[in-house]
């Protein structure tokens, strides 16, 4: 009896629990047979192009099981609008949603797929249209209903990303089956709930729907970092483009120990997702404030496109108002006068009626997280504009205008790269498959300056003060590429001013007087000037910009550093150890100074030295792509093998795209012994390095485009002047003394 | 014998119209289209006709109910001219639709039980015809049809561009 008593006990316990097991898992098993059943008829006709193993190639968006998933797994947006209606109402007008429908992407798409074949599209929409890829819509004969097209970045698509993959970018994502709720024990429920449940039980949704890498500028390197691989162009690896790395290497990021000025840690979400009051009800609102889903940045074009007034404003407002560009007029000099006027309003001056006057104009990116533009900057349309005008505001002299139909001047100053063909053709229509070099990149990196020269000619008649006006101007996108999609009858695009300088030169006496608040100190104005100079290759310029800083401020270690870098950029490898050692004088233990002595310390045998200032500047910035390039080559120098490998490994860690890293691990697994992974970095090593080709395609676009070969030159100048007519002739050979540390012939 | 061959022969014949023809809609895809209708491309009741580059047809037919979907498209020499004479179709009923193509215009037809859109995506005109036979169709009532036929033509015009 009582054993009778104790096998039916027994066999009620494990009916429970199979029963409770059932119930945890019979959601998800309810989900994976439907979902394999899809799968298997998709997969009856797509095209396995890339392998049957490598459905999403030339992408890298990955799902957990392998399987492609029914679009209708994913609940729409409005299923969260339920509930989030100010995340709603901001994320319809914002870029994420609108990531494939708009114009602007279906253009250079859809000459994707008629060129070279829908299944070359999975790269794209990897990022601007997952669910497309993930439910395998992305084939010729497509049986997928594609109503989520309108949705792109749909809100169940960020908020089921389960994890990332390395910072490879193109998609870099696993996603995960979709759910809104985990059950008791936490198994993801699939699907919609009811709304009454989520509310019940806040915190499983919670656990569904959020993750801690969702506010970290990992998450947004799965998209915001692209290549373009082998398999989309039959060429090679070619670096699309890397918001992620521009970030990495700013201020903000706090993980490189070389900006030129240092900043608060801020991710890419603290300036794209700022908290701000609710105007609509949220559930997901903390005190009234909720992450903005607009992510404001640059473009304008979508908002206008669909009239998403609100947005358009904002992103306006956005551009306008974060301090981003400063724009220093910073000095001028007289035709046939040597003397540099400068910095400008710091110091008195004379001019006169008729002088021919060059103005040095400093252009700042002070408090951009990257580069001026970033990304597509091809397709983006940032610009220099400069206007002189006399006493009655007549132009004297106009660079960087726009034209009657819509196009930017020719010779203006612009921020944009031209990537080209092997042809030398300039790369239109965003037909990334073809690129093959790049002929020029305009661009500003995070923290850094450019230096532009407009040369006007004061007419000889003027009375009264010119007035000189220096701008920074956005419109997103360029005419042409806006021509190229709707044919030239479309409206003006917005263009909005991000950031300008004027200043008044009086015919006469000029005398100095109170700075400008909006200015920036007069030694960061050296500084700045003395950045240019390095960036354009003209090293006395830059050492004397950087000693005005030092005069400024002969405490700022940074001052020394700079006149050490440009030395070291320079090759004078004793004049840079002299200001280094007084940067280290002033600053012990300065990573940004020990970084630079270490390669001097390399420079002149002192190997000891060099290692220990690295391991320095390592343990103070562990994610410092440089110092552990750098630690890690002067390891391998010292046939320290194993430390050498750690380092590189690290080094790949930050950066899975590194080529020293490749290119060194390759050699240093064959020397272990380990010839699989040596192989495999040796060919990541061959398809990403630079392909010593290129170069020639774009000398033949800058031969074919001298108004562009003109802004190729770093030390190019702007003006309407005639040029001097007299014929060159070659100068004699003559004998001089450097600057310091020797005489050269 | 003969009348079996002959059989053999329209068979053939009429699979290869409809296989040839199913693929022919270069600017929807079945499934989407049919999903606009409220029924899976695998349905008996779902059909096609006329697919071609400048005409697709499709149609769902349920007892009463025909639900039809037509698309055509088409490259004018004066485009601005063709989008005028379409758009004239509207009169003072259409209502100009924001970010569809270059532009677009949408109106009822079909006594009300449809709507008509009329775009232009550079020189390329087309017409999306979205109409359901029944009075007080409950999957189509009046605000799914605008939402549906405005779903399309961003399909259309997204494929044009």
């Amino acid at each position: 009896m009582r054993r009778t008593i104790r096998t039916l006990a027994m066999t009620g316990m494990l009916a429970l629990a199979g029963t409770t097991l059932l119930s945890a898992t019979g959601a998800q098993q309810d989900q994976d047979t439907p979902r394999k059943e899809y799968s298997d008829k998709i997969s009856s006709s797509y095209n396995f192009r890339f392998g049957k193993d490598r459905p999403f190639i030339p992408g890298s968006a990955k799902v957990e099981g392998d399987e492609f998933v029914q679009p209708g797994a994913f609940p729409n947006a409005k299923y969260c609008a339920h509930c989030h209606q100010e995340a709603y109402h901001q994320w319809r007008q914002a870029l994420h949603s609108n990531s494939f429908r708009t114009p602007f992407y279906r253009t250079s798409v859809n000459i994707l797929i008629r060129t070279k074949g829908i299944e070359f599209s999975r790269h794209c929409d990897s990022c601007h249209n997952p669910i497309a890829v993930l439910a395998g819509g992305l084939t010729q004969d497509s049986h997928v209903d594609r109503k989520f097209d309108s949705d792109g970045l749909t809100c169940m698509t960020c908020h089921s990303i389960q994890s990332l993959q390395s910072t490879n970018g193109n998609g870099g994502f696993v996603m995960g089956i979709p759910a809104v709720m985990v059950d008791e024990k936490g198994n993801r429920i699939p699907g919609e709930v009811p709304y009454d449940e989520i509310l019940k039980h806040s915190d499983r949704h919670s656990e569904a729907v959020m993750h801690d890498f969702l506010r970290t500028p990992e998450f947004c390197a799965a998209c915001h970092k692209a290549n373009l691989p082998d398999t989309l162009n039959d060429y090679k690896f070619v670096r699309a483009f890397t918001t992620y790395d521009e970030w990495q290497n700013s201020k903000f990021s706090q993980r490189n120990p070389l900006t030129f000025y240092s900043g608060d840690f801020t991710t890419c979400q603290g300036c794209h997702m700022k908290r701000a009051a609710i105007t609509l009800p949220d559930y997901g609102a903390k005190n009234g404030t909720f992450a903005s889903h607009r992510w404001l940045a640059g473009n304008t074009a979508v908002p206008f496109y669909y009239g998403f007034d609100e947005q358009l404003e904002k992103t306006i407002q956005f551009l306008r108002s974060g301090n981003f560009m400063n724009v220093d007029i910073f000095a001028i000099k007289k035709a046939g006068d040597d003397k540099m006027i400068a910095p400008l309003g710091s110091v008195p001056y004379e001019l006169k009626a008729n002088d021919s006057v060059e103005t040095y104009v400093v252009f700042q990116n002070k408090n951009i997280g990257h580069s001026l533009i970033p990304e597509v900057r091809d397709l983006y349309e940032a610009y220099a504009e400069f206007i002189v005008k006399d006493s009655a505001g007549k132009e004297i002299y106009h660079s960087g205008f726009i034209k009657p139909d819509g196009m930017l001047d020719e010779r203006a100053h612009s921020f944009t790269n031209r990537p080209v063909t092997e042809k030398g053709e300039f790369v239109d229509n965003h037909k990334v498959w073809t690129i093959r070099s790049v002929a020029y990149d305009n661009t500003v990196q995070a923290g850094r300056s450019t230096l532009v020269r407009y040369q006007f000619h004061i007419p000889a008649n003027a009375k009264g003060p010119i007035t000189v006006t220096a701008k920074v101007n956005y419109r997103h996108l360029r005419q042409s590429y806006l021509n190229n999609i709707f044919g030239k009858d479309h409206p003006l695009y917005p263009l909005v001013e991000i950031a300008s300088r004027t200043r008044v030169l009086n015919i006469g006496k000029n005398p100095a007087g109170p700075a400008d608040p909006s200015d920036n100190p007069d030694w960061m104005r050296w500084n700045n000037l003395g950045i240019s100079y390095l960036d354009q290759l003209q090293y006395v310029d830059a050492v004397q910009a950087f000693t005005e800083v030092i005069k400024l401020r002969p405490d700022y270690a940074d001052g020394y550093t700079n006149v050490g870098l440009t030395n070291i950029q320079w090759e004078k490898y004793s004049s840079a150890k002299g200001a280094l050692d007084k940067a280290l004088t002033l600053s012990p233990d300065n990573a940004r100074a020990l970084y630079y002595s270490a390669l001097v310390e390399r420079r002149t045998g002192h190997t000891e030295a060099e290692i220990a200032d690295l391991k320095k500047v390592v343990d103070q910035y562990p994610q410092s792509r440089d110092a552990r390039r750098e630690l890690g080559i002067s390891y391998y120098q010292q046939h320290n093998y194993d430390a050498a490998m750690e380092q590189f490994q690290k080094l790949q860690q930050i950066d899975p795209d590194d080529l020293a890293a490749h290119y060194n691990l390759s050699i240093l697994y064959r020397r272990m012994g380990l010839k699989d992974k040596a192989a495999e970095q040796q060919a990541l090593f061959v398809t990403k390095k630079f392909d010593p080709g290129s170069p020639t395609y774009s000398l033949t676009f800058l031969r074919q485009h001298p108004e562009i070969s003109t802004e190729s030159v770093p030390w190019h100048m702007h003006t309407d002047n005639p040029h001097d007519q007299k014929p060159m002739t070659p100068m004699a050979p003559q004998a001089g003394s450097a600057y310091s540390g020797g005489t050269y012939r | 014998m003969r009348h079996l061959r002959l059989a053999f022969f329209v068979f053939v014949a009429f699979l290869s119209a409809t296989c040839h023809a199913d693929s022919l809609c270069p600017w929807i895809n079945k499934a989407t289209a049919f999903g606009v209708l409220g029924v899976s491309e695998e349905s008996p009741m779902a059909s096609v006709s006329e697919l071609s580059a400048t005409v697709c047809n499709f149609t769902y037919r349920d007892g009463n109910i025909t639900r039809e979907l037509r698309i055509t498209v088409e490259q004018a020499k004066d485009p601005e001219q063709a989008f005028n004479a379409y758009k004239a179709h509207c009169g003072k009923d259409g209502n100009s639709l924001r970010a569809i193509g270059n532009e677009a215009v949408m109106c009822a037809t079909n006594k009300g039980q449809g709507e008509q859109v009329f775009s232009r995506v550079r020189d390329n005109v087309f017409t999306i015809t979205l109409t359901t036979s029944a009075g007080n169709d409950p999957t189509m009532p009046r605000d799914v049809l605008i939402e549906k036929a405005g779903l399309v033509a961003e399909q259309v015009s997204g494929n044009l561009f």
